[in-house]
């Protein structure tokens, strides 16, 4: 009777301490909600939007209309698109009479540290319109695309609003990275039984993307859009729970070129003796292949504003000039154009009377020099892309 | 391992969870939890914290002995002390690798100034026969390593823990349900303040010292975020280790008392750090000759004295030291001139607020130029950098209004602690309160880290 007592009180006891805890997420979902709808979401803690989903074409997507805070780095606050886009709701079917750019890239162009209006892809609209010409720019921009992914994003999504002209926002050392010939997260370029370097999907038959695709992946989705919670424990997870938090990883990074880093070396190899780097040339001319074949298809030009050529580092000048133009000359082969993005970045600095540092254009607060574009970055790169993009601009109004 | 971090959260509930089921092996759980804890720091660091246990409790024998030996214990100590805290200070080459001591890697050894104060105060207290001398040796390294406390104080006397020590090895440690909810409202407490209010305010307040404030807003805006991020920082760890030891059945004593409410120096010293200021009060200003017989200037010399050292106890830097010095100044000129004001009483408290801001400029600042540079900005110089919290009015005014609700958070606490609401509020003691504060300190340890703070104490 003793014995039958104590288990019910055990189980009492541990019946209210549970009423406890799930009263306690209450509170603290009702928290996080609350400092997200103030001011407070500036500078006290908030749950991070979580973005991604799966995608059977580009591995991961942002997912459509999701909205949230971002933090790293910089706090913005996030509205992705229906279409599932860092920029505003645009519809698929072009009005008559505008230009449309569609503009593929990276966390660079992704921009979610800055307000959607701040970020260089729209701030170059008003730009472009400056010079008499009203464009829209549909920012196609993912984080961690690199160029397999952008390709595929431009030919799945890009295409559909009916682009004037395509640009793709790539790093150099993009072209070096083993990733690129990897498919297990993401299309990746692999060579097929005749040899020929293709976008391959291996990603799609993985345990992870079923997942995402199930049910339950569903499920967990729609808790992390509506549960900050939810969202809490998927940022720790991805963190992890070790000894030491990590930092930010992207906000370490130094985003700018740095002198004395060859990561270019391997592309120079590749263009100059194709057999001394035959996986970087065949992934390489894989992707410059399938860039053509989509502009040619939608009847467009395309251009490539290739990031990572170092401009000021002495002693390498003759080098990355040299890989300029072999690429520039690769490029054409192809029928794509090449704008080198830090040079007219340098150019827009110039003008603007801000020197040559291209480290200011990165980082935020403490951290200039590291990790993403902040505002003025976005500013200048707007410039620079409007001014380096104008021969094609200027080509296609010809046409009109 | 951060106090504020998952892993420390489940070590906690495993030692909680081991002293519950094996309450006659407390001492011994509790030792070896300490040292598994601070080997986390690395193993120069356990090695030091070793040997100054080790060498402390041979030399206690032959302080009990006689009193001169107190010499050598003091030699001893302070010469670990100077070594491994104070050579980048002293040797000028070094200098360089502390140019960034707020944002840099943290390069002392974990809680040298804490254990060696600690272990000072107990010698000398056993020479004066204040507290009884320690035999054994497994409850002395215990006195001295317990880790709810070892790295950031509270600074315990030897009569206050050694017999709690004692306790726990003979398995009668006094934890019980009845204390659970104050412990854990302690460390949820000191969470809110580390992780919900100090790591918030941290980001803004690195940008303004080390990107230089542009305008004065600006300046005054840095200096008074540096206060509470400072206040919330060290007070939060001093709540989750005071609530820690609570749950371990350990009573420790607080360590602040919402110093922002003080109205006058004396008073915030009452109410900062306290543990350390009478340990300061105790074994260096009285002393010295502090509060004894002699006149004005021979009595404000002891203050300024023990101001600079209690300065210099915070870190191997001249602003350290010129913190110290002007609160010392302070203190003398409160003495002077405090009784004969006759203002109102907040209009005493905002001036002394001032002050106290202006004083952690020298104790934020990377150097003695930065702190005046940055002090002439506060008061209308031009600016010396080129950062600003606001652009426009508005900005200001939002600014403004969350440093009030900063403010109302100090006084929210202090309504919180308030004895008789403590009290009050244990009759609402139960499973359903356990779980809610459980559940919230495991909510605030989850919060993802977007940059690394480490409790800036850690730092001393």
């Amino acid at each position: 009777m003793a014995e039958k007592g104590k288990i019910q009180n055990t189980f009492h006891r541990s019946a209210r301490f549970t009423v406890g805890l799930l009263a306690a997420t209450l509170v603290f979902e009702l928290l996080l909600y609350a400092i997200e709808i103030s001011p407070l979401w500036r500078v006290l803690p908030v749950a991070e939007v979580a973005l991604y989903g799966p995608d059977s074409e580009t591995g991961y997507t942002i997912r459509p209309n999701v909205s949230g805070v971002w933090v790293a780095e910089n706090r913005a606050r996030i509205q992705m698109s229906a279409q599932g886009l860092r920029d505003s709701d645009t519809p698929f079917e072009k009005p008559k009479g505008l230009w449309r750019i569609a503009l593929a890239g990276d966390s660079i162009t992704e921009a979610l540290q800055v307000e959607e209006s701040k970020t260089f892809a729209n701030l170059l609209e008003s730009h472009l319109s400056k010079k008499g010409r009203e464009v829209e720019v549909i920012n196609l921009g993912i984080s961690g695309a690199l160029p397999s992914v952008q390709v595929a994003r431009m030919e799945s999504v890009g295409v559909r609003f009916s682009p004037d002209l395509l640009v793709y926002m790539i790093n150099i050392s993009d072209f070096a990275s083993p990733t690129l010939r990897t498919d297990s997260a993401f299309p990746g370029y692999r060579r097929d039984v005749s040899g020929e370097w293709r976008l391959s999907y291996a990603f799609r038959d993985t345990r992870g993307y079923h997942l995402r695709q199930s049910f339950i992946g569903q499920t967990l989705y729609w808790l992390l859009d509506h549960s900050r919670v939810m969202r809490i424990i998927n940022a720790r997870l991805n963190q992890g729970f070790g000894i030491s938090d990590k930092k930010d990883d992207s906000a370490e990074v130094p985003s700018p070129p740095s002198c004395g880093v060859t990561v270019a070396g391997a592309v120079a190899t590749a263009l100059r003796q194709p057999n001394n780097a035959p996986e970087v040339r065949g992934a390489m001319d894989g992707f410059l292949r399938d860039v053509a074949v989509t502009a040619k298809r939608v009847g467009v030009p395309a251009v490539l504003a290739v990031r990572g050529l170092p401009q000021s580092c002495k002693g390498e000048r003759e080098t990355n000039r040299r890989l300029q133009a072999d690429l520039e000359a690769h490029l054409r082969d192809f029928g794509i154009g090449m704008l080198d993005m830090d040079a007219v970045v340098i150019m827009a600095m110039n003008k603007a009377a801000m020197g040559d540092d291209i480290n200011v254009l990165y980082g935020f607060g403490t951290r200039v020099g590291f990790g993403h574009l902040n505002h003025k970055g976005h500013d200048i790169y707007s410039r620079a892309l409007a001014d380096g993009l104008a021969p094609w601009i200027n080509g296609l109004s010809e046409g009109m | 391992m951060s106090f504020d971090s998952p892993l420390f959260l489940l070590f906690f509930l495993s030692v909680f969870g081991l002293l519950r089921c094996l309450p006659k092996f407390g001492g011994i759980i509790l030792l070896l939890a300490s040292v598994a804890f601070y080997s986390v720091a690395g193993l120069l660091d356990m090695g030091l914290v070793i040997t100054v246990v080790a060498l402390n409790y041979l030399l206690s024998f032959l302080v009990v002995r006689d009193r001169c030996w107190l010499w050598v214990v003091m030699l001893v100590n302070l010469s670990i002390l100077i070594f491994f805290k104070y050579r980048h200070f002293l040797i000028p080459e070094l200098a360089a690798e502390v140019s960034n001591f707020y944002q840099g890697e943290i390069l002392i050894p974990l809680g040298i100034s804490f254990y060696i104060f600690q272990a000072i105060a107990y010698q000398v207290d056993v020479a004066a026969g204040r507290t009884a001398h320690i035999r054994s040796f497994w409850h002395f390294a215990l006195f001295i390593l317990l880790f709810a406390q070892v790295i950031a104080g509270p600074i315990l006397r030897a009569n206050a823990l050694e017999p709690q020590v004692a306790r726990a090895f003979a398995g009668r440690l006094r934890g019980g349900r009845r204390y659970w909810s104050l412990g854990l409202g302690l460390c949820l407490l000191g969470l809110i303040k580390k992780a919900g209010l100090a790591d918030s305010l941290a980001p803004y307040v690195d940008a303004v010292f080390s990107l230089g404030p542009a305008d004065s807003f600006t300046a005054w805006i840095g200096a008074v975020l540096f206060g509470f991020q400072i206040y919330f920082d060290f007070s939060g760890y001093s709540d989750i280790a005071v609530g820690a030891g609570y749950l371990l059945g350990f009573r420790l004593p607080l360590n602040f008392r919402q110093p922002y409410l003080a109205r006058d120096p004396r008073e915030f010293w009452q109410r900062w750090h306290i543990t350390l200021s009478t340990w300061i009060r105790d074994y260096l200003y009285i002393p010295l000759g502090g509060g004894r017989a002699g006149g004005f200037w021979q009595q404000s010399l002891v203050v300024l004295l023990t101001m600079g050292l209690a300065g210099l106890w915070h870190g191997a830097n001249w602003t350290f030291i010129f913190w110290g010095l002007f609160w010392g100044l302070y203190l003398m000129v409160w003495r002077l001139l405090g009784a004969r004001l006759r203002l109102p009483g907040g209009f005493i408290w905002i001036l002394h607020l001032i002050i106290v801001t202006v004083l952690w400029v020298f104790f934020r600042a990377n150097n003695l130029e930065q702190s005046f540079d940055f002090i002439g900005v506060m008061f209308g110089a031009t600016g010396m950098g080129n950062y600003t919290v606001a652009s426009d009015f508005m900005e200001k005014m939002l600014i403004a209004a969350g440093v009030v609700l900063l403010m109302c958070s100090h006084w929210m606490e202090a309504w919180v602690m308030e004895f008789r609401r403590v009290v009050g509020w244990r009759r609402l003691d139960g499973p359903v309160v356990w779980g809610l504060l459980v559940g919230l300190i495991l909510w605030l340890v989850m919060i993802p880290k977007i940059q690394t703070n480490p409790f800036i104490y850690f730092r001393f």
